[in-house]
């Protein structure tokens, strides 16, 4: 981009070996070479479908979730009780991310939802090209809600935007209570934690002040519900948060 | 590893414009990669120097700037000019 005006003229007239570098590093352009200014982000392509996605779900005032932990937190069994509550309410519509295999989306299906499953092979997140094609083959109608599952993995799913409305992260009591300084990234741009399992915390260490007190370090804002997929507990104001979320879309 | 799938990123955007500029061959690219971004900017040299292997890429010299920041973005690169070489 043009420097002065911004006026988008990505080329350098005539390279004048006059540009400075910010870093510590001398070097001469030999004749024949040409400087293109880019200034372009390296996930832009992604931003770019991330955005089209996110403007299909304002167009048909649709919900969109994207659920992002790690491995074994109990997203599936989080998604079986969400559906049994809020499928009533709701068209529901789910795209299952999984390196290999279907045991996801068959689990979920049985429940009689539309799933879609999105195999990523070698690869260790859902990105927003994935979920284009998914929209594109569940095509959820008006007023539904779609829940993403992502990969399990608390690393790489953190740098792409997938259009999602909010991203809800999801640790479970039988983790550390150190994830949030482990995993920053993750912790920094989801909006939602949902604390699971804790019908398990007398059997285990981890301490809930401190887990939320490391995520606030990371994310002041970030807000937490502590469920209990398993015995239910916490699912009413999970499932009322989701309803809060669906009432600042028009219908 | 998403460092891979940045640097097949990485990679279109440089093709795209050797092509624009009717070049054939990127001779250094710099790289912006924020200690906030979440990227480790040694598996991403790491998976550049595999997945640049006989492209346009190929040997490009990487400058990498680290700055306080989230910023993930290509800044600069440097092409030979149409009808040199």
């Amino acid at each position: 981009m043009c420097e002065t005006c911004g006026c988008g003229n990505t080329e350098l007239p005539e390279h004048t070996h006059s540009h400075d570098h910010q870093a510590g590093h001398s070097h001469h352009h030999e004749e024949g070479e040409r400087i293109v200014r880019l200034e372009r982000d390296i996930l832009n392509e992604n931003n770019l479908l991330a955005a089209r996605n996110r403007g299909f779900f304002e167009g048909r005032n649709i919900l969109c979730l994207n659920l992002v932990s790690s491995p074994g937190s109990g997203k599936t069994t989080i998604l079986e009780k969400t559906v049994g509550l809020l499928g009533k309410r709701f068209p529901v519509f789910i795209i299952e991310g999984d390196q290999q295999g279907n045991l996801d989306a068959v689990r979920l299906e049985k429940l009689g939802v539309p799933v879609k499953q999105i195999n990523t092979g070698s690869g260790c997140h859902l990105d927003a090209h994935m979920v284009a094609h998914a929209i594109h083959d569940l095509n959820p109608p008006a007023g539904s809600v779609v829940f993403i599952e992502n990969v399990g993995n608390l690393v790489c799913p953190a740098l792409f935007d997938l259009g999602e409305k909010a991203r809800v992260l999801i640790m479970s009591v039988t983790e550390g209570d150190d994830k949030p300084v482990k995993y920053p990234f993750m912790f920094r741009s989801s909006d939602l934690c949902l604390i699971n399992k804790t019908d398990l915390l007398p059997y285990v260490p981890f301490d809930i002040p401190a887990a939320r007190n490391n995520a606030l370090e990371i994310r002041p804002d970030l807000k937490f519900i502590e469920i209990s997929a398993q015995n239910g507990s916490g699912m009413a104001e999970w499932i009322n948060w989701i309803v809060s979320e669906t009432e600042g879309l028009s219908r | 590893m998403h460092e891979m799938s940045l640097a097949l990123s990485i990679l279109d955007i440089a093709s795209g414009e050797v092509e624009k500029n009717r070049a054939t061959k990127v001779h250094e690219i710099h790289l912006e990669v924020g200690t906030q971004s979440g990227v480790d900017p040694e598996a991403l040299t790491f998976a550049l120097s595999l997945a640049c292997k006989d492209t346009v890429m190929a040997n490009a010299r990487i400058y990498l700037d680290q700055p306080v920041s989230d910023s993930l973005r290509v800044v600069s690169l440097t092409v030979d000019e149409p009808g040199s070489d």
